[in-house]
C-alpha cells in the first residue's frame, strides 16, 4: 500500500503521522513544494529575526525518520491524473499511489490593483521564500506598503516592526482586523501601531502602484488621491486554494476550493484532502484535525469530523493579546451585547436567550477556553448564576469513566 | 533580583517565607526550605501575602471625618496633634480611665511593647487586643497551671506522638501546615474530640463526637476512668503536680452513665478512649477554640492539662497540653503588649517586677500601672456606660469580630472620638471612626514575631515604604512625639532599640531572650524561648522536661471546678445550637486582607452561610442554597444562605466566622477568669424565608 | 496511563493543591485552580491530559504535544510563540499565561520535574479529593 501526501504543513504533517502509527507497513511518501517544514502562522517572527529556520519547525525531532516517511520536497505537483492514481511532478516525474491526501494549502492572492501583478518587491507572507524575499528587500528599502489588515496583513507589520522602516497599511475596513475585532477592540491596536510609527490608512483601497521604468515601486496611489512612497509591497488580501493541479482530473473543487466530506474525502475514491486548500474554516486546529480525519479513513478506520467552528482567532501582538470567537457584535437586537472594561482588559460577550455567540476578550486571557466551547457548541449557560464574565467549568463539571472531563 | 526571607502574619505557625524581590515588586512568594515550621510549604494566604493592599489601598494620608460624615485628608503631622490633642482633652475632662484601645496580635512585638509603653505607662489608659477573643484562656490557664504563660510544646512532638487527641481544633482548616506535620506522622492514632464532623474529624482515625459544650463533663469523665484503672503516672504526679487527691475526689462523681447523658457518648467509648492514652506512651493533647471560646473555658483548658499530668504525658517528646495559639504574634502580646502581664510576663503587683521594669525603662515606678488592663468586653461596657469616651483600635475590626458585634456599633455611637489605625480604610470599623491612620503590611516593617511554639522570628522589610507611608512603629512614635513624651521615648527609637528593651524585659523570666541576637535572626531558623546568654541552640525544644514548673514550689497545679451552665442555654424559644469558626484555609477573620487573593475569591461563598443538618433542614423546608433567618438569644437576626449537611448533629447549625452575620448572633457571654466571649454555642431560632431561592 | 481522578464532594477548597502546584514549579503562577459553581459547590479545574488534546492540535509552533507512552501533554516553552490559541482551544478553560510577562502557558506537567515524580496536588491533598489512577 502506498499513501502519498501532498503539502507538508499542518495537515500533511498530522495526517502522514496518523497514517504511520495506523499502518506500520506501508509506504508513505510526502510530497511539498516547501523545502523545510515551518509553520506558517510565524513566518513574521523569521522576518524579524527572533527565530531561525529551525524554531519555525514544528514538528517532533527526526520526524521523517520516526514515522518512517520518505519526503519529496522543493517540488510542485502539476498534474493529478485520477484515472491512473498518479500525479506528475515539476521535475517530470511521476508517482503513482494507492490513497491521496490532498494538503497543498493555499497560496497569497494578489489583488488586482494595477501594476501589482508586474512589478517588483511584491512578495505575499504565506511561503518561506517570501519571508526570506521580504527579509533580503527591507535591507535596501526604506517604504513598505502593506496591502489589508487582516491577520497576515497585522503579523506583517509586527514583523517588520524593528527593522526602521516607514510602513503603511492600507485596509478596506474603519479597522485593522475587521473580521476578528469590533471597534473598540481594534482601536487599541490602531494606538499601539501609532505609537510604533506605523501608518494606518484605513477605509481606502489601493488604485495604482507606482512602477519605474524597471518594474520598481515608487509610490501607491490610494482611491483617496493619496500618494504614498512605496519601494516594497505585501498583499495581505487573501489567499486561494492551491488547486491548479487538479484542472484536468475529476476532482471537484468549487469557488473556496477542494470540496471535501466529514470522512475527508473527495469525490473520487482514493482521494483525500484536507486543510486550507479547502479554502473552508482555514485555521490550523482545522488543519490538524481534518489531516488527522482523512488519514484515519484513508488507513479504513472510519472516523468523522465534528468541529466545525471556524471562527477562533488569537492573536498577540504589540504587547496585547486578544482572542476573538464567533459573533463579535450583536447582529441585531435581538442579541445581547455585554461588556467589561478593567484596566487594561476588554471583555465582550454577544448571548441572546442564555446561549453565547460571540466573545472577544482582550488583555488578560486568563482560562477564556471555556467560551469557546460553550459558543461552539452552543451550550445553555441559563443555569448559571454567576456575573457572565465570571463563567468557567465548574458549572458543567462532569468526570466521564476515564477520569477525563466533559459537558 | 533579591530575595529576602520573613515572617507571614497570619497564623500562629509563623512560617517563614522567600520572597523575591525587584525594583520594589514582589515577583514571587516561596515558603522558605528548611525553615523548622514549614520546611518548603505553606498555605495559600502566606503564599499571596503580595496581594495586600494592592486592589484596595487607603490614600496613604490620614483621614479625618467630620460630623457630617464629610472625609479630610490631613498630613501626619496633623494627624498626631489631633491625636494627642483631642486624647488629652477628653482625658483631662473626663479622666485618665476614660481613654482605651484594643489592638491586635498581628502587629509586630515591638509595635506591641511600644504600644504598652505609650498607652499603658504614658497615657495610664487601658488596652486589650484580639487576643482577648481567642488566647486570653489559654495564657490564664497555663500561667494558673505552669505558674506562666508558658505553651510547652515544639510542633515537632505532632511528628513523634503516638496519639494525638485532638480537643476542639480542625487544624485542616485553621493550621494547615500544622495538619501537613500531622501527615508526616504515619503511625500515630489521631482522635478528634468535637461536636462536629470537622475536616480533620473525617481524617482521623476516630471521631468523638461530643454533644457542644459537654466537654468538660467529657473531659473529668475521662479522667476518673483513668484513675479508676491505675492508668495514671504516679511517681509523676507525686513529684510535680499538686492537688491530685482532692482532684480524685472532684472527679469521682462523673460516672460513665452520667457522661453519656450529658456528653452521647458511650461508656464504653469512653473507656475505649481512656485505654488509648494508657496505652501510649507519647499522648499528646492539643486543643484551640473549641475550648479556648466558652463561658467555663479556663477550667475546660486546665480539664486537659490534668488529664497529661495525671497520665505523665508531660515533659517528653510527643507529649504535652498544647495549645495552639490564633494570631501570628498572640504569644507576643501575651508575654509584651504590657497589658495583661507586665513585661516579660511579669506580675503588675510585684515590686520587684516593677522595679526592673522602671528602671529598664528608665522611668519613674509611678508610670508603670497598677494592675492588669479591664478587659474588652469591660472596655465596651465602659463606653456603653460614659465612663470611655475616646477609643483607639489597631489593627483589629470589632464592628465583625466582636461577640455580639451589633454591641461595638452601638457603642461606637457613644464614643467622643474612635481611632482606627489599620491598613485599609474600608473595614467595617475603619467606616466608623473619627481619625484614620493608615498604616502599612508587615512587608513594609522590621521587627519580630513569636510563633505558638515559642519561636522567635525575624520580620524583614521585604518592600520599601513609599513616600508618606508609616508602618505601626512609626505612628506609635509620632503619637509619642505629639504627647512630647521626651526623654524616655528615645529608649523606643527604632525597633531594634524596641527588641534590645524586649530582651532586658525577659530577662530572667521563664520567657528569657537575653541570648538571642537580632542580626542573627535573620534567614535563620528561628529561635524559641528562653534562649539565655550562653545557651546552646537546639532547633526544636520543649519545656519541663526538666520536670521542674514555674509555680513557686516548682509542681503543676492541677485545677478544676464543677460545671457551669451555659448562661445562654437552649430552651423553648431558642431550641437549636449555633456553632462558629473558620469556614476555609483562604478566608483569614474578617476578610479584609484574603478579600484580595483572587484564588480565596474564586473559591469561596460571597456572602454569609450557615451549615444545617439534613433533617432539620427537611423538616423546615429548606432546601440548600435557599435562605434562612436565624434569629440569636441575644436579640438579633441575620440571613443566612443554607447549606444542608450531615456533619452535625441533628439541632445544630454552623457559620462560618468571616461574615458579619455570624458574630452578629453571638451572645455577650464570658468565660470567668479569661473574659474571652464564648463564640461556640448560642442558642438560636431558625426561620425559612418564604419564596426565598434568588 | 495515569490520570488525576477529582472527587469533588470530597474537595474543602482550602487550596493545598494550588499551592503544592506553586511551590513544585518554584513559580509565580498556579497550573490547576479551584472554583465554585453557581450552586457553590467547588470544582477543581485540572488539566486532563486528554486523550484528544485541543491544546495540541492547535499548537503551531509544536509546543504543545502529546507523549504516546506516558500520556501526559508536555509544554515546551522554548519552542512557544505565546500565541495563545491553547488558551482558546482548552474546552475546559484550563489554561492561562504567566502573570508577570504573559509569555509562558502554565500548563500542568503533572510534576515529572520532582524526586517522586508524583503530581505534588495529589500528594498534598489532605482529603484525599485528588487521587492518581491508572485509566
Amino acid at each position: 500500500m502506498r499513501y502519498i501526501v501532498i503539502g507538508a504543513s499542518a495537515s500533511g504533517i498530522n495526517g502522514a503521522k496518523t497514517l504511520r502509527q495506523l499502518q506500520p507497513n506501508a509506504e508513505i511518501i510526502m510530497v511539498s513544494e516547501d523545502r523545510y517544514v515551518y509553520s506558517r502562522c510565524i513566518l513574521h517572527r523569521y522576518i524579524s529575526g527572533d527565530r531561525d529556520i529551525k524554531g519555525l519547525d514544528f514538528t517532533e525531532k527526526n520526524y521523517f525518520e520516526k514515522y518512517n516517511i520518505k519526503w519529496i520536497n522543493g517540488v510542485k505537483v502539476t498534474e493529478l491524473n485520477d484515472g491512473k492514481h498518479s500525479i506528475r511532478l515539476s521535475d517530470n516525474t511521476e508517482l503513482s499511489y494507492d490513497k491521496l491526501l490532498i494538503a497543498s494549502g493555499a497560496g497569497s492572492f494578489i489583488p488586482p490593483v494595477e501594476n501589482l501583478r508586474e512589478a517588483n518587491n511584491v512578495f505575499g507572507l504565506r511561503t518561506l521564500e517570501d519571508a526570506e524575499r521580504i527579509k533580503e528587500a527591507v535591507k535596501s528599502v526604506k517604504n513598505v506598503v502593506v496591502l489589508g489588515a487582516g491577520l497576515i496583513g497585522v503579523d506583517a507589520v509586527a514583523g517588520l516592526l524593528n527593522h526602521g522602516l516607514n510602513i503603511y497599511v492600507v485596509e478596506m475596513n474603519d479597522r485593522v482586523l475587521a473580521l476578528q475585532l469590533d471597534k473598540c477592540a481594534a482601536e487599541k491596536y490602531h494606538e499601539l501601531f501609532r505609537e510604533k510609527g506605523v501608518n494606518l490608512k484605513l477605509k481606502v483601497k489601493a488604485e495604482k502602484l507606482v512602477i519605474d521604468r524597471n518594474n520598481n515601486p515608487k509610490k501607491m496611489l490610494l482611491n483617496t488621491g493619496e500618494e504614498i512612497p512605496c519601494e516594497l509591497v505585501i498583499p495581505a488580501a487573501g489567499v486561494r486554494a492551491n488547486i491548479d493541479f487538479l484542472k484536468k482530473s475529476n476532482v471537484k473543487a468549487d469557488r473556496s476550493g477542494l470540496v471535501i466530506d466529514e470522512k475527508g474525502q473527495t469525490n473520487v475514491d482514493d482521494v483525500y484532502g484536507a486543510g486550507d486548500v479547502t479554502g473552508r474554516n482555514p485555521i490550523w486546529p482545522t488543519a490538524v484535525k481534518e489531516g488527522i480525519v482523512a488519514a484515519n479513513n484513508m488507513a479504513g478506520n472510519r472516523l468523522l469530523m465534528t468541529d466545525f467552528f471556524g471562527s477562533k482567532n488569537t492573536m498577540n501582538f504589540l504587547g496585547l493579546a486578544t482572542m476573538s470567537l464567533g459573533l463579535v457584535s450583536a447582529p441585531d437586537e435581538t442579541y445581547n451585547e455585554e461588556i467589561e472594561i478593567k484596566g487594561g482588559n476588554y471583555k465582550k460577550i454577544v448571548h441572546k436567550e442564555g446561549v453565547i455567540y460571540g466573545a472577544i476578550i482582550q488583555g488578560d486571557l486568563s482560562y477564556a477556553g471555556i467560551l469557546t466551547q460553550l459558543i461552539s457548541k452552543k451550550i445553555d449557560i441559563s443555569r448559571v448564576k454567576k456575573p457572565i464574565f465570571e463563567i468557567d467549568y465548574s458549572d458543567f463539571f462532569n468526570l466521564k469513566e476515564n477520569l477525563e472531563y466533559t459537558y | 533580583m533579591k530575595v529576602k526571607q520573613s515572617t507571614c502574619n497570619y497564623c500562629s505557625l509563623a512560617c517563614n517565607l522567600d520572597f523575591y524581590v525587584d525594583d520594589n515588586k514582589i515577583k514571587k512568594i516561596l515558603p522558605t526550605k528548611g525553615y523548622p515550621v514549614n520546611d518548603g510549604f505553606c498555605c495559600i494566604k502566606g503564599l499571596n501575602l503580595s496581594r495586600q493592599c494592592t486592589k484596595f489601598k487607603t490614600r496613604g494620608m490620614p483621614l479625618i471625618r467630620d460630623k457630617k460624615g464629610k472625609i479630610h485628608f490631613v498630613s501626619w503631622k496633623d494627624a498626631f496633634e489631633t491625636f494627642a490633642i483631642k486624647m488629652n482633652s477628653i482625658q483631662k475632662k473626663y479622666g485618665k480611665q476614660s481613654a482605651a484601645y484594643l489592638s491586635t496580635g498581628q502587629i509586630t512585638t515591638e509595635e506591641m511593647a511600644l504600644l504598652g509603653f505609650i498607652g499603658r505607662m504614658y497615657m495610664g489608659i487601658s488596652g486589650d487586643g484580639n487576643t482577648r477573643l481567642c488566647m486570653s484562656t489559654s495564657a490564664v490557664a497555663y500561667k494558673q497551671s505552669f505558674g506562666f504563660d508558658a505553651p510547652p510544646y515544639t510542633l515537632k512532638d505532632l511528628e513523634i506522638s503516638d496519639t494525638i487527641v485532638l480537643v476542639g481544633a480542625n487544624p485542616v482548616v485553621a493550621h494547615p501546615i500544622a495538619w501537613s506535620r500531622i501527615r508526616e506522622n504515619k503511625t500515630a492514632k489521631i482522635i478528634t474530640i468535637d461536636p462536629r464532623k470537622s475536616e480533620t474529624a473525617v481524617n482521623s482515625d476516630w471521631w468523638i463526637g461530643i454533644k457542644p459544650k459537654s466537654d468538660i463533663v467529657f473531659l473529668y469523665t475521662l479522667a476518673n476512668v483513668l484513675i479508676n484503672k491505675n492508668w495514671i503516672d504516679r511517681d509523676y504526679i507525686v513529684n510535680c503536680s499538686e492537688n491530685f487527691e482532692i482532684f480524685k475526689e472532684h472527679v469521682k462523681k462523673y460516672s460513665l452513665e452520667y457522661a453519656e447523658r450529658k456528653t452521647g457518648i458511650s461508656g464504653k467509648d469512653i473507656i475505649k478512649l481512656a485505654g488509648l492514652i494508657h496505652k501510649g506512651e507519647k499522648v499528646s493533647f492539643w486543643w484551640t477554640m473549641g475550648v479556648n471560646q466558652g463561658w467555663q473555658a479556663v477550667r475546660t483548658a486546665q480539664a486537659i492539662i490534668d488529664l497529661a499530668v495525671i497520665t505523665g504525658n508531660m515533659g517528653r517528646e510527643g507529649t504535652g497540653a498544647n495549645s495552639l495559639s490564633g494570631q501570628c504574634n498572640a504569644m507576643g502580646s501575651r508575654l509584651y503588649s504590657n497589658t495583661t502581664a507586665l513585661y516579660g510576663g511579669r506580675d503588675f503587683d510585684n515590686p520587684v517586677h516593677r522595679k526592673e521594669i522602671s528602671s529598664i525603662l528608665d522611668v519613674d515606678e509611678k508610670m508603670i500601672p497598677e494592675k492588669p488592663t479591664i478587659p474588652y468586653n469591660e472596655i465596651i461596657n465602659r463606653i456603653n456606660g460614659g465612663d470611655i469616651k475616646a477609643l483607639w483600635v489597631i489593627g483589629t475590626n470589632p464592628a465583625h469580630s466582636w461577640a455580639n458585634n451589633g454591641e461595638f456599633k452601638r457603642a461606637v455611637k457613644n464614643l467622643e472620638l474612635l481611632v482606627v489605625q489599620d491598613i485599609y480604610a474600608d473595614t467595617d470599623t475603619s467606616k466608623l471612626c473619627d481619625l484614620f491612620l493608615p498604616s502599612v503590611p508587615a512587608l513594609k516593617k522590621e521587627g519580630s514575631f513569636i510563633n505558638t511554639e515559642r519561636r522567635i522570628s525575624a520580620v524583614v522589610p521585604v518592600l520599601k515604604k513609599e513616600k508618606g507611608e508609616l508602618t505601626d512603629y512609626d505612628i506609635l512614635l509620632g503619637i509619642g512625639r505629639a504627647f512630647k513624651i521626651g526623654k524616655s521615648l528615645e529608649k523606643w527609637k527604632t525597633p531594634r532599640h524596641a527588641f534590645e528593651l524586649i530582651k532586658e524585659f525577659s530577662r530572667g523570666m521563664p520567657c528569657d531572650i537575653t541570648g538571642v541576637d537580632y542580626k542573627k535572626l535573620i534567614f535563620s531558623r528561628g529561635i524559641q524561648w528562653p534562649f539565655r546568654e550562653g545557651d546552646k541552640l537546639d532547633d526544636e525544644r520543649r519545656l519541663f522536661e526538666d520536670n521542674r514548673y514555674f509555680t513557686p514550689n516548682g509542681k503543676v497545679k492541677l485545677i478544676y471546678e464543677e460545671p457551669v451552665k451555659n448562661p445562654a442555654a437552649a430552651g423553648e424559644d431558642f431550641p437549636y445550637i449555633l456553632n462558629s469558626g473558620r469556614g476555609t484555609v483562604g478566608q483569614w477573620h474578617t476578610q479584609t486582607r484574603t478579600r484580595e487573593i483572587e484564588f480565596v475569591k474564586d473559591s469561596s461563598m460571597a456572602s454569609a452561610y450557615i451549615f444545617m443538618n439534613f433533617k432539620l433542614a427537611e423538616r423546615l423546608g429548606l432546601k440548600r442554597n435557599e435562605y434562612a433567618i436565624i434569629s440569636s438569644i441575644n436579640g438579633c437576626k441575620s440571613k443566612f444562605k443554607v447549606i444542608p449537611t450531615d456533619n452535625i448533629g441533628e439541632n445544630q447549625l454552623f457559620a462560618p466566622i468571616h461574615y458579619i452575620e455570624t458574630n452578629f448572633l453571638t451572645p455577650s457571654v464570658f468565660d470567668r477568669y479569661s473574659r474571652e466571649p464564648s463564640y461556640k454555642c448560642t442558642a438560636v431560632n431558625v426561620k425559612k424565608i418564604q419564596n426565598s431561592r434568588r | 496511563m495515569k490520570r488525576i481522578k477529582i472527587d469533588r464532594n470530597r474537595c474543602i477548597g482550602c487550596l493545598t493543591c494550588t499551592t503544592a502546584c506553586i511551590v513544585s514549579h518554584n513559580c509565580a503562577d498556579n497550573r490547576s485552580r479551584i472554583t465554585m459553581s453557581s450552586s457553590g459547590r467547588y470544582a477543581p479545574i485540572f488539566c486532563r491530559h486528554c486523550d484528544k488534546p485541543e491544546c495540541v492540535y492547535t499548537c503551531m509552533t509544536g509546543a504543545m504535544s502529546k507523549n504516546q507512552e506516558t500520556g501526559i501533554v508536555g509544554y515546551d516553552k522554548s519552542r512557544c510563540a505565546s500565541c495563545f490559541m491553547c488558551i482558546m482551544a482548552c474546552p475546559y478553560g484550563v489554561l492561562k499565561a504567566d502573570s508577570e510577562n504573559s509569555k509562558e502557558i502554565m500548563k500542568c506537567d503533572m510534576c515529572q520535574h520532582t524526586e517522586s515524580g508524583r503530581p505534588q496536588c495529589v500528594e498534598r491533598c489532605p482529603m484525599s479529593a485528588i487521587t492518581l489512577e491508572e485509566v
